[in-house]
């Protein structure tokens, strides 16, 4: 990736439709490396569109977007060999963490990443069993993902993008359909990660969520603009 | 990974999410997370996931694009009987005049598709009709060309005119028009049902989908185990989604009775079967002429 002073993401004017509906209207944002942003807005307002684009999974009709100064569009990703880096680089934790876990047990589930990069069979072992204990999971390691609880499937989808220690961690709404412990729980490991210099972008309906964990927060309206933001 | 060294990291790292934590109670992160490597991914052929993800999309688009489908004047279940009787008597004519009086039908009402639909209409019924000329080929060498010809004219009729329907219909007033055939209103619901049951598990494949080509960031040395798991998963969900499915029916008072409102005629319908009744007398008159004739 080329020098990007900082700017790890760098979106320019972005316009995103839906078969002539527009979902996404010049939206425009920088995000600096380690920085913790967030973004509120009304559901439909363009926020999981937006985390698509930033994932690479869609691309922006109109405008650019920038990660580490290179820009990514179709072309830059059908370079299989750039995508892989990127998406090593970008994780994403999706709203619904069912959707995310495919395997049949929690340890192929944090293994899944690393075994890809292809990590010696030490550093995989090292990597699973240095995020089963800081997400306590130890004891879900064999179990199927499907039979585990709301809290712990999110746990195990954060497990599974952590163990591939990716610079920018994505969350849709991370606290959607979560109880007021894992809530806490889940707020504090997002300040460990932020304190440790991971770059956090999170959707959030929760004012909370975001006035104690972001940096900034962006404010999309249901005219599908970026209204501004608060520090 | 031995219950030794996961216990030595646990108390290091571990953060209980079952204890109250304050904002300053923080996990230490393993060392291997503060550090930026710089990563080469080995080289895969793992086209299919792409293709497979692209496949599903251009499937939902379909399906999306046919709820914001655009109401025509004429009932779905008139286009429904209309279309089923045109196609029955084009493959029952046995006189090349009628079908080309349908062929010449069809493509009047091909002409009034948006372009978006006139597409894939006219190439369906394209693919469909040089399928049947190449089958029907031998005939021609054979010396009945003319067989060739009606056959392959009948396929294009059938087809364009099935593709019109779905292009221009909901697909849930399509199985609402079952109706007029006294299907069992059950019968019509399990179509609904299944109509929808493909949209929601499909979309379940896609993020699953999704979610393994954002992980898939090197060699996937066992590609069949994370295609399976995403089948395994959509397996289960549905059953789950299905047991749903009936409780929340059971609790709307559902006892295996379900009522389809009753279907509606408007004056444009009467205008469509007008011209329906003449085509069919069009078709009684040509086949007599035609069997006098021989």
């Amino acid at each position: 990736m080329s020098n990007y002073e900082g700017k790890i993401i760098s979106c320019k004017d972005i316009c995103f439709a839906y078969d002539g509906m527009p979902v996404l209207s010049h939206i425009s944002f920088d995000v600096m490396d380690g920085e913790c942003l967030a973004f509120m807005g009304p559901n439909g307002c363009g926020k999981s569109t937006l985390f698509k684009i930033i994932n690479g999974l869609a691309f922006p009709e109109l405008g650019t977007y920038q990660f580490k100064g290179k820009s990514i569009d179709r072309k830059t990703l059908d370079d299989a060999t750039f995508a892989k880096v990127f998406h090593q680089q970008v994780g994403f934790i999706f709203q619904n963490s069912d959707l995310q876990l495919f395997c049949s047990n929690v340890r192929e589930e944090l293994e899944f990443g690393p075994v890809q990069m292809g990590l010696a069979k030490e550093d995989i072992e090292r990597r699973v069993g240095d995020v089963a204990a800081m997400l306590s999971l130890e004891s879900l390691l064999d179990r199927a993902p499907y039979h585990l609880s709301g809290g712990e499937k999110k746990r195990v989808a954060i497990g599974c993008i952590l163990t591939m220690n990716p610079q920018v961690l994505i969350l849709d709404e991370p606290l959607a359909g979560l109880d007021e412990q894992s809530q806490k729980w889940l707020l504090g490991f997002l300040q460990s990660l932020k304190k440790s210099g991971k770059t956090i972008i999170f959707a959030t309906h929760d004012r909370d969520l975001a006035n104690s964990l972001a940096d900034r927060i962006l404010t999309i309206d249901s005219n599908h603009r970026l209204l501004g933001e608060m520090h | 990974m031995s219950e030794d060294i996961l216990a030595s990291q646990s108390n290091n790292l571990k953060m209980d999410p079952d204890r109250e934590n304050s904002a300053g109670d923080f996990v230490l992160l393993p060392d291997w997370m503060d550090r930026d490597i710089v990563y080469h991914p080995r080289k895969d052929r793992d086209g299919f996931v792409t293709k497979s993800v692209l496949k599903l999309l251009s499937v939902f688009s379909r399906f999306r694009q046919n709820s914001r489908v655009r109401e025509t004047r004429i009932s779905v279940w008139v286009k429904f009987v209309t279309v089923l009787t045109i196609i029955l008597l084009d493959a029952l004519a046995t006189n090349m005049f009628f079908v080309y009086i349908n062929l010449a039908l069809v493509l009047v009402l091909m002409v009034t598709l948006d372009s978006k639909s006139l597409k894939p209409v006219f190439f369906q019924a394209i693919i469909g009709t040089a399928i049947a000329f190449i089958i029907c080929a031998p005939a021609v060498f054979l010396g009945s060309g003319r067989s060739a010809i009606i056959i392959s004219s009948k396929v294009f009729v059938s087809v364009s005119l099935v593709g019109m329907l779905g292009y221009t219909s909901p697909w849930n007033e399509i199985t609402s028009s079952l109706k007029v055939f006294h299907l069992p209103d059950i019968m019509i619901l399990t179509f609904d049902l299944a109509l929808k049951y493909i949209l929601l598990l499909g979309d379940i494949c896609l993020n699953m989908l999704t979610a393994i080509r954002l992980r898939m960031v090197g060699k996937n040395e066992s590609k069949e185990s994370a295609l399976s798991g995403v089948l395994g998963n959509t397996f289960i969900r549905s059953r789950e989604m299905s047991k749903d499915m009936y409780d929340a029916m059971v609790c709307r008072g559902f006892e295996g009775q379900y009522i389809k409102k009753k279907l509606h005629l408007k004056k444009i319908d009467i205008v469509v079967f007008v011209f329906l009744a003449c085509l069919m007398a069009l078709f009684i008159y040509l086949e007599l002429d035609y069997a006098g004739s021989i």
